[in-house]
């Protein structure tokens, strides 16, 4: 019974890890890439700067924020964390980037 | 940090040790791509010196000025009544004056007909004015093969490459997280040692080129980021075009009037935009030469300023009289641009392109050692050494198709331009049949043979290629290798230094490779330590 047990656990953990894995990798690529892509919006809308300026600025910061989301993704404690709280970041970027593209003063 | 996966059960797993996880698949996905973008971009930091050794025949640009009257005297000639020509200034480096013109429009022209090939609309000029006769891509196959690869569509290219820069940079930033002691490894590099060396190899070529990578992967991920990145400009612009033409601004359409009259001279003018601007001018457009209402460009070189975004002036082509100035670009813009540059160096004077060159060869030296780093590390690990898993046999031989292969089919292409005659057809797309042709015959004995044969036959084939050139130079092109030491051509006999460097190189790394008895032996004492002899090494543990 208890060896029965043991060896249901273990394809349990095995099941669970592909899983895990599975979700990181959505998580860091496309995903990743689509917070960066937010965020890059809603700084390009936010940031005090020249339309020119704040456009490139929130890009270059964008390409880092892509490559640290793609770590984070591996750093949280599971796949499930990297993927709701990177669609999180995403969603709260979007939902500025929509009110603040609503509010006008689109070139 | 213990981490529960709701079973009861728990499985360690520390932020380090999930970066490490990260840095090696981020590392090792598409490593290829990445040595291959590293050669490229290392050997494109001599663009203009390989653009003029592939042409040994184009006379020494000595004074480029006079070489650029030449070029105009050309155009004049050859396309009168072009729309627009296109002038890059020539430098002493390069092998003359490359001009571009676009033909007049054509009403009669059915619509979407093809425009004819580039080499009907472009030449490259020698200082004396007459085309040069070695048709090749020269060093601007690198160039453009670093970002734009070749044999697919540009825009897929530049999507894999910059996926590639992205995973490279998630691939430094997590290999900086998971160093322990990055001040010590620093200094250290165990020899014969196996995996340790292999390891502290790859650390030394990562660590001593830190900042240089760091900063490389970055900008060169900028350089793509109008195309990887553009929800920026999306979010703050209706109409992108609108932010380009802030960063490239105009002095607007010129329309042709239909008088004709002579253009002004482009020296004297030249010599006017470098005192408006403030240093050398690269980069020149006549909009309708030959017509009353031309008007002359004149952008300032890229080496003259860190950034690429270089500022403008327009003159009057017929009276020279000064049009219009680029506004200063803001912060921003100037930020961008300096990126760029930073990127591709060529702000730099010889000392700093010689240090990014070696920086570049660390870099390659980087990626190739973490590549083989991966199977020397699960070598040890194998349940069965003499029958490995499929995916481990399939990165070991890519590691020698794509490490040892590439090199040779650039050997072959330098090689053909040695070798293939000058009047052969289409003999630039020749020479790069040539290198994939080398670097496909590669890739199939890294697939026939075994490990260790391959890696030695195909970095010692490599090495004979790169030879083989070097004595065409002495002994069959003329002016060779000989008279360029005798007038102290320096830049060309360079080169040739340059490649038998090289190929001393790859032949002594051969020869370790051929020789290496795996383990049993006692190690052997070898003096100067360096990354190849490392490389050497752990090849032939295989």
């Amino acid at each position: 019974m208890t060896v029965q047990t043991k060896a249901d656990k273990r394809l349990a953990v095995a099941w669970w890890r592909r899983v895990d894995a599975t979700l990181r990798i959505v998580a860091a690529m496309p995903l990743g890439y689509a917070v960066a892509s937010l965020w890059a919006m809603m700084l390009a809308r936010l940031l005090p700067l020249f339309t020119t300026a704040a456009t490139i600025t929130a890009t270059l910061i964008a390409l880092a924020l892509c490559a640290g989301a793609v770590m984070w993704a591996y750093a949280t404690i599971s796949g499930w964390r990297a993927v709701w709280t990177l669609s999180l970041a995403g969603f709260i970027a979007a939902g500025i980037t929509w009110m603040s593209i609503s509010g006008g003063g689109r070139l | 940090m213990d981490v529960d996966l709701g079973w009861g059960s728990v499985v360690k797993k520390g932020f380090r040790q999930s970066q490490s996880t990260l840095h090696t698949w981020s590392g090792l996905l598409l490593g290829w791509v990445l040595f291959i973008i590293f050669v490229a971009g290392t050997a494109a930091y001599w663009r203009e010196p390989l653009n003029r050794w592939m042409r040994p025949e184009a006379p020494r640009v000595e004074r480029p000025v006079l070489a650029m009257k030449a070029a105009q005297r050309f155009l004049a000639r050859k396309a009168p009544d072009a729309k627009t020509w296109f002038i890059t200034v020539p430098t002493v480096e390069g092998p003359g004056t490359y001009v571009f013109w676009v033909p007049q429009p054509d009403p009669d022209a059915p619509k979407g007909r093809h425009r004819g090939r580039r080499r009907d609309t472009s030449a490259l000029v020698d200082a004396t004015g007459v085309p040069v006769a070695r048709e090749t891509r020269g060093g601007d196959f690198f160039y453009r093969f670093h970002f734009d690869l070749h044999y697919m569509p540009v825009i897929w290219a530049r999507w894999l490459v910059g996926v590639a820069a992205m995973m490279m940079l998630v691939a430094i930033l997590t290999g900086i997280v998971t160093h322990k002691k990055i001040f010590k490894d620093f200094f250290t590099l165990r020899r014969d040692k196996g995996q340790r060396s292999w390891l502290d190899g790859h650390n030394a070529s990562a660590v001593l080129g830190l900042p240089f990578h760091l900063m490389i992967t970055y900008t060169g991920l900028v350089t793509l980021a109008t195309m990887l990145m553009p929800w920026a400009t999306v979010a703050n612009y209706a109409d992108s075009t609108k932010l380009f033409t802030t960063l490239f601004p105009t002095a607007g359409e010129v329309v042709r009037v239909g008088h004709p009259a002579l253009l002004v001279d482009l020296e004297a003018l030249v010599r006017n935009g470098e005192r408006q601007l403030g240093g050398p001018i690269g980069f020149i457009e006549v909009a309708e030469p030959g017509d009353a209402a031309a008007r002359i460009t004149m952008t300032g070189a890229s080496r003259a300023s860190l950034s690429t975004y270089g500022t403008r002036v327009a003159y009057d082509g017929v009276t020279g009289r000064l049009l219009w100035r680029s506004p200063p670009p803001n912060g921003a813009v100037t930020t961008y641009g300096a990126m760029i540059g930073l990127h591709a160096g060529r702000f730099g004077d010889l000392t700093l392109r010689w240090l990014y060159f070696f920086c570049g060869l660390g870099g390659t030296v980087m990626v190739a050692s973490g590549l083989v780093l991966w199977t020397v590390k699960r070598r040890e690990k194998l349940p069965d050494p003499l029958h490995p898993p499929l995916g481990f046999r399939i990165v070991e031989r890519l590691n020698i198709a794509v490490v040892a292969g590439f090199p040779l089919g650039c050997a072959a292409f330098f090689l053909a331009n040695r070798l293939l005659p000058l009047a052969t057809p289409d003999r630039a797309e020749r020479e790069i049949t040539m290198l994939f042709a080398a670097w496909g015959s590669a890739a199939l004995a890294a697939l026939v043979l075994r490990p260790k044969q391959s890696w030695a036959a195909l970095l010692g084939a490599t090495a004979i290629g790169l030879m083989t050139v070097i004595a065409c130079d002495l002994l069959v092109l003329r002016p060779g290798l000989g008279q360029w030491i005798a007038v102290s051509d320096w830049p060309m006999a360079t080169v040739d230094a340059v490649l038998l460097v090289l190929a001393i190189g790859l032949a002594w790394t051969a020869r370790r490779v051929a020789r290496h008895r795996p383990r049993v032996l006692k190690p052997r004492a070898i003096r100067t330590p360096t990354n190849k002899a490392l490389l050497a090494e752990a090849v032939a543990a295989e």
